[in-house]
């Protein structure tokens, strides 16, 4: 009877194993159909947890995370750190994250992870979800654990902690050495000062005598030629005579009141003028002496007004009288 | 006799010699400060010593300009502000424009603590913007140009009436002008430094003081100032310096916590 009882209890607890095992295989493979793509290769029932410390850090100061999974897990596909997919996407643009170990029992599994800031304005670590295929409502499922605030501040400023050690920041000019020339003074003495200052005006002054003088000059002969010019439209003889010596002695300088011709000729030589003038002056003066000395002054009115002022003009028009 | 003659040849001979010598430890000690820094190791003493050297030798700071920059960057390099800045004013009263040393001067300025709210801190540069910062050599040569051109254009000018010559005379006149404007400023400037000094404070955190004494409170205004803060010398009596600070504040301090900064030549 004893026998038999514990044959029976032996089969009884083969069974169970069994149809266990059954229940257990039969449908634990995860459909394909319909799997999400954060489905983290589990199967069997389970609840997750987070915790994470420190909550203040600095910017990418590190932060550990401990996820804790609990529950009944189907082998093979129990939780394994590099299968889980426990970070929402978008957390990889606020952290920078590191799987640090792997502890716990069968039934409580504990992963660890580093969590690294990137950004001053990150507040959260967002909630971690575990999606697991349930098969006993045959199924997909998530499970999720809270998000944990956190408080980013910006890294400190590194200090010296070696005392009296002061560090010198120097552009590439502070090491290089310049020549030392001797300076030369770059004062003016006083009196070259005035010198400068004075020289310039005096010289300008001078010149500016020297300039006005030559002018007055021409200015005063050119009146007196055109007194004469005028003169000479007069049809008196006597006139136009007396306009002619007065030409050759208050321009020309001719010292003699009654000029010859001879006695022109050679002093306009002296002066330089050209022949061509000369001998003209040759022929005006032989009639005007022709008229002075003769009662008959008919040969002497030949003499055309317009002539002698065209004879005066070429000769002021001369180049060595141009100077004088 | 002829031993006292050869006793002065030789003094000569060493004078020279001393010059030398000073320039080439002072270089010497400035090379060997590079290389301290360049591996890692502590250069300030090496710089010091080449600040020293180049104070100390004949003809001083005031020798030259170069002797001047070298200094101020020896002094910076070991760490020592204010005899920087004490170096690089020596160095622009000999050329108040130099570009080098207005630069540097700049640069370790801003390694001085000054007061909050902008009392203490050193004067502006007034030179009008529109006014080239040239040498006062140039600014004397440029000018007597200008005013000679300017004169021959306007002889031109009366002898010929022409427009082109009036132009040129007006173009004379206001470099003329504009030079001895320029003169002018570098001439006042150079008067300012000699009867009111420039002082730079040598230490941290030294009392400005109501009176020349330590019983004397301290200024309302500004009651501590800094190493490498820069006055003006208005006056002193025995050991104590009266400053006036660009800002306007005016105390006392101690003369053996100050540099003062005169241009003297040997």
């Amino acid at each position: 009877m004893r026998i038999a009882l514990q044959v029976l209890i032996f089969i009884i607890a083969l069974l169970l194993h069994g149809v266990r095992d059954v229940f257990a295989q039969s449908g634990v493979e995860p459909p394909a159909v319909g799997q999400p793509p954060d489905f983290s290769q589990v199967v069997g029932s389970f609840q997750i947890q987070a915790e994470a410390t420190p909550v203040r850090v600095d910017l990418e100061d590190p932060i550990v995370v401990t996820a804790t999974i609990t529950g009944q897990a189907v082998e093979p596909y129990t939780p394994q750190q590099e299968r889980l997919r426990l970070f929402p996407e978008t957390t990889v643009h606020d952290f920078f994250i590191e799987p640090l170990g792997v502890g716990g029992t069968s039934g409580r599994w504990v992963f660890s992870y580093q969590l690294r800031p990137k950004r001053k304005d990150v507040t959260l670590i967002p909630g971690l979800k575990l999606v697991y295929y349930a098969p006993r409502q045959g199924r997909y499922q998530t499970a999720y654990a809270d998000a944990i605030a956190i408080t980013v501040t910006p890294r400190a400023e590194p200090t010296i902690t070696v005392p009296g050690l002061s560090v010198v920041q120097a552009p590439p000019e502070f090491f290089e050495l310049a020549e030392e020339t001797p300076l030369r003074a770059w004062g003016l003495a006083p009196a070259m000062l005035v010198i400068f200052l004075l020289a310039p005006p005096l010289l300008c002054l001078t010149i500016l005598r020297v300039v006005k003088r030559r002018t007055r000059t021409t200015n005063r002969r050119q009146r007196v030629v055109d007194d004469i010019l005028r003169s000479l439209q007069a049809s008196d003889f006597g006139k136009i005579s007396d306009s002619v010596v007065a030409y050759l002695r208050d321009v020309l300088g001719f010292p003699a009141s009654e000029p010859t011709g001879a006695e022109v000729d050679r002093w306009l030589k002296r002066l330089g003028t050209s022949a061509t003038v000369r001998l003209r002056w040759k022929e005006t003066l032989a009639i005007l002496a022709t008229g002075r000395f003769a009662p008959d002054r008919s040969v002497a009115e030949m003499l055309q007004s317009d002539e002698l002022c065209a004879l005066i003009t070429d000769t002021e028009e001369e180049p060595c009288l141009a100077v004088r | 006799m002829p031993g006292r003659a050869l006793i002065a040849c030789v003094t000569l001979l060493l004078g020279a010699r001393g010059v030398v010598a000073q320039d080439a430890l002072a270089r010497a000690a400035f090379a060997d400060g590079k290389e301290k820094m360049k591996a890692g190791k502590d250069s300030r003493a090496s710089f010091r010593q080449a600040a020293e050297a180049w104070r100390q030798a004949p003809g001083g700071l005031a020798h030259s300009l170069g002797r001047a920059l070298n200094a101020g960057n020896a002094a910076y390099l070991a760490g020592d502000v204010p005899s920087a800045i004490a170096a690089f004013r020596l160095g622009l009263m000999l050329d108040p424009q130099n570009e080098f040393l207005r630069r540097n001067l700049e640069h370790v300025r801003t390694q001085v603590r000054y007061p909050r709210g902008g009392n203490g801190r050193p004067e502006q540069n007034a030179w009008p913007i529109w006014l080239p910062r040239l040498r006062p050599g140039a600014w004397l040569l440029i000018g007597v140009g200008g005013y000679m051109l300017g004169w021959a254009a306007a002889m031109m000018w009366w002898a010929t009436r022409s427009n082109t010559w009036g132009v040129a005379n007006l173009a004379g006149a206001v470099v003329a002008l504009a030079s001895g404007y320029g003169w002018l400023l570098l001439e006042q400037e150079h008067e300012k430094n000699r009867v009111t000094p420039i002082v730079v404070i040598a230490a941290d955190d030294l009392p400005l003081l109501t009176g020349n004494g330590r019983s004397y409170s301290a200024h309302p205004d500004l009651p501590f100032v800094n190493a490498g803060m820069e006055a003006r010398r208005i006056g002193s009596r025995g050991d104590w310096l009266h400053i006036q600070f660009a800002s306007g504040a005016i105390g006392w301090i101690e003369r053996a916590q100050a540099m003062e900064v005169e241009l003297v030549r040997e």
